[in-house]
Formats: C-alpha cells, structure tokens, sequence
C-alpha cells in the first residue's frame, strides 16, 4: 500500500508539472500582446497533443484566440487594461 | 462481466475501473488528465475525510469526501503555473472587487472542507450563519455585483430599493450553495452539472480559470461516475457552488447571460431544493431536515430494480438528471438556440420543470416510505 501511494504520489506530481509546463508554453507566446500570437493549431506539435491531449489543446488555443481581443499588461501597471473597453473580457 | 473477459485473473475490479479512469482522462486531456486521475486515486487512500456508505445519498459503497480538495488542488498547481511560467495575470489580482469574490468563494470552501475533514465539526445553523455572513459583507461592501434588474416584472422595481436587492440577493446566494449541496447525492449529478457550467464560461469567456475548472471537473466526473469512490463532499459542493453563483451574478449584471439562461442551466438543484422544502413543510417536517425523496433518490430505486450493479444504478441515476438539465443546457447553448442573454430561454426552463415534474410523479413508489432526519 505504501509503495502504491508513492508511486501514485510521483506521479501525479510529474504529470501534473509536464501538464503545467507544457500548456504555459504552448499558450504563453506573446500571450496578452495583440496580433503577435506565433502558435496555430496546425503548427502545435504532437507533444502538445499527448501531454494536454486534445481537450487541453483547443482549451489553450482557445484561451489563446480569446488573448488576442485583450491586452493584458504586466503585474504593477493594471489601471488601463484595455484599448477597447468594449472588447475587454478580463478587466 | 466485461472485466472478467478483458483481464487476467491477477487484475481485480478496482485495478479495471483504474484502468478505465486512466484511458478516459488521457483521451481527452492527455497525460495531463491522467496525472489528475492519480492524484485522485491518491486522495481516495486516505483515511482521513472517509465517508461511510451509510452517511452519504445513495451510495452504497465506502469512500471519500475529499473531492473538493482535488479540484483545488488541480485548480491551484494550473493557476500557480500560469502565474510563474506566463504573463498573464487573474482577475482576482486585477480587481479588488474580484479578490473579494474569490475570498468569500474560499471561505464557503473552507466551511466545507472542515465539515469534510470532521463531520459535525461545525453545526448546520453556525455553517449557515458564515454563509450569510460572508456573502451578505460581500455584496453590501461591492453592491456592483448586485443586479438591479433581471427582467423579471415586480421584481425588477423591488431590486431598485438597494436593501431589498441586498436582501433578496444574499439570500439567493446561500440558498443556491444549499442547494448545489443538497443535490450532491448521486455519481455524476452535481460534478456533471458544474462541467456544464464550466463549459459554458469557458466558451463564453475563454479564460484559464474556468479551463482549469472545466479540465478538473470533467476528470473528477470521470472518477465519481466510473469508481464512486470519489464525492465533492462539502468542501466541493460549497465551493463549486459558490464559484458557479458568482460566475452568475457577474454574468447576469453585465447582461452576458439572461436570468431565464442561468435558471435553466442550473435548473436540478433549484428545481430540487423548493420541492423538497414544500414536500417537508407539507409532512410537518423542518425545511432542513435530510431525507431520501428527492427525485434522485426516487429515480435511482426504479434504476435499482433493472441494474444490478450498485455502482453503474448510482451512476446512471446522476448522468440522466444532469444530462436533461444543465447538459441539455449545454446543448442548445452550443447549438446556439438563443442568445445566452435572450429571455427565451424561459422556454427550456419552463419544459425542465415540466420534465422534473412529470418524472418526480412517474418515479413515485408508493412501497417505500420516505426516511428522514430532523436537523441538529
């Protein structure tokens, strides 16, 4: 039982982390900066596929397509979310 | 049957349903899903926030409360890791008045996860009282969270009295997080109610937070509904339920979602809760004492009698309720029937009460008498 629950522990800790560090990577590129998104779903590599599956995928992308109506500027400087109030989902 | 036929002799029925879990979280959210699905099968060793098969809805098996602290959990690694590894950053962090949302979302979730930790740790009424307390501070301090109309005609002049609308709000809220926690009595029906939900932020929204909810609701709905080892318990239901109220309350305000959407996406608990306060007051019986006459627990002695596994008649029972109420909600939504702010939607609405009305009375069995438990 022991031996289970630390194997079990390990991991969901890995995979938790490769979930973590995969979906910021494939979601983070220019993340918040208008018309400067590099990642497509055709260009997301196979990798992105196994470790977020495809729920996951098109989650990200999702989030990602849903970035580009906003900008969202770094920690500290937050009093002006937007361009466009109207557009702004995430002020 | 169909473990016995796939699987060596070495492999037990527990080890199969793992198995199941496992494809099932890693065909829709990869390795990611299945890393969850673990710290779930982890999380259901402990001894510590077990539930008895006697003090929980229709379950007849032994398992644990500590659903709620899961999806925290997974909710909490995803956003800690957005938040190092990306630029983006949470409302809650944005917004003062989001920051107390969450806050007060936190707190009701804490209530539960003491409950769930020791049952009867704290009493109904003092669990009650914080409620009120916390979601009546929240909205008198942030009355922009508070609609002033909801397309509702006598109700919509009494919401311009602030105190009435602070009233009559505080009340839907803690009323609401009762019944998201009253409903939470069968594999699938709560969990697959707010999957629902989520997906409806989600799609409406596309922010990572509801992807998180979305992503760990659905695998902890895998989990109840294969395993049934696995509950919300109080931390879960009062949590998702106070996220799912404040995603409301923010969604009708902006006029994004239309009061006739959100009563029809959330219909089961609603519709649930005002019967079973009217059935009890009827019988002469407190309004919040337990009993086993919701229509849950009517549908699932009809499943009983055709299936035999305890198991899958539990898990149907929660699949079938949340599948024609908040997953048909679901549907139409994506099938854009109407404009999720349109009042049209008082049409689905109006045909789930007719549905719970029709299967409450064809689910009756006269046979059984309804036990019940006078509160504290």
């Amino acid at each position: 039982m022991k031996s289970n629950v630390l194997f079990l522990g390990a991991f969901a800790v890995i995979l938790t982390i490769l979930g973590v560090t995969q979906g910021s990577k494939l979601s983070q590129s220019d993340f918040g900066q208008e018309g400067t998104f590099k990642i497509k779903p055709a260009e997301a590599s196979w990798h992105y596929l196994l470790a977020l599956g495809p729920l996951g995928s098109l989650s990200t992308f999702k989030i990602v397509e849903q970035g580009k109506k906003t900008i969202i500027l770094p920690k500290g400087t937050l009093s002006t979310c937007t361009k466009d109030k109207a557009e702004d989902i995430l002020c | 049957m169909l473990s016995k036929l796939l699987l060596p002799n070495s492999f037990s029925k527990a080890d199969f349903k793992l198995a199941i879990m496992s494809l099932l979280g890693f065909l829709f959210y990869g390795l990611a899903g299945l890393g969850v699905i673990l710290l779930m099968k982890l999380l259901s060793y402990f001894a510590i926030g077990r539930d008895f098969a006697s003090s929980h809805g229709i379950s007849l098996t032994d398992s644990s409360r500590l659903g709620g602290l899961a999806i925290t959990i997974v909710v909490g690694c995803y956003l800690f890791g957005i938040l190092m590894l990306t630029p983006y950053v949470p409302g809650a962090m944005r917004s003062n008045q989001e920051f107390y949302l969450w806050l007060a979302i936190a707190a009701c979730a804490l209530l539960g996860l003491a409950e769930d930790l020791k049952a009867d740790f704290l009493t109904p009424i003092l669990r009650l009282t914080c409620k009120f307390l916390v979601f009546g501070s929240l909205l008198f301090f942030w009355p922009n969270l508070v609609p002033d109309k909801i397309g509702i005609p006598g109700l919509d002049q009494a919401l311009q009295i602030p105190i009435v609308a602070w009233s009559v709000m505080t009340i839907f809220c803690v009323g609401f997080i009762n019944a998201f926690n009253m409903a939470d009595g069968a594999n699938g029906l709560v969990p697959g109610i707010a999957t629902a939900a989520f997906a409806v932020f989600f799609i409406e929204y596309g922010r990572p937070t509801e992807g998180f909810f979305l992503f760990a609701c659905l695998i902890f709905l895998i989990f109840n509904v294969v395993s049934g080892w696995f509950f919300l318990g109080d931390m879960g239901s009062y949590g998702i339920g106070a996220v799912i109220v404040a995603y409301s309350l923010n969604g009708v305000v902006a006029g994004e979602f239309s009061i006739w959407f959100m009563a029809s996406l959330l219909a089961y608990p609603c519709l649930d809760f005002l019967v079973s306060i009217i059935r009890r007051l009827k019988a002469g019986r407190s309004p919040f004492s337990a009993d086993n006459d919701h229509l849950h627990n009517r549908l699932h002695r009809q499943l009983k009698r055709v299936v035999k596994s305890r198991v899958l008649s539990n898990s149907l029972t929660g699949l079938i309720i949340s599948a024609s109420s908040a997953g048909l909600t679901l549907f139409a939504f994506m099938d854009s029937w109407w404009l999720p702010n349109s009042p049209e939607w008082i049409i689905l609405f109006t045909a789930e009460i007719m549905l719970y009305a029709v299967a409450f009375k064809l689910t009756n069995d006269e046979s059984s008498a309804t036990q019940f438990a006078e509160p504290l």
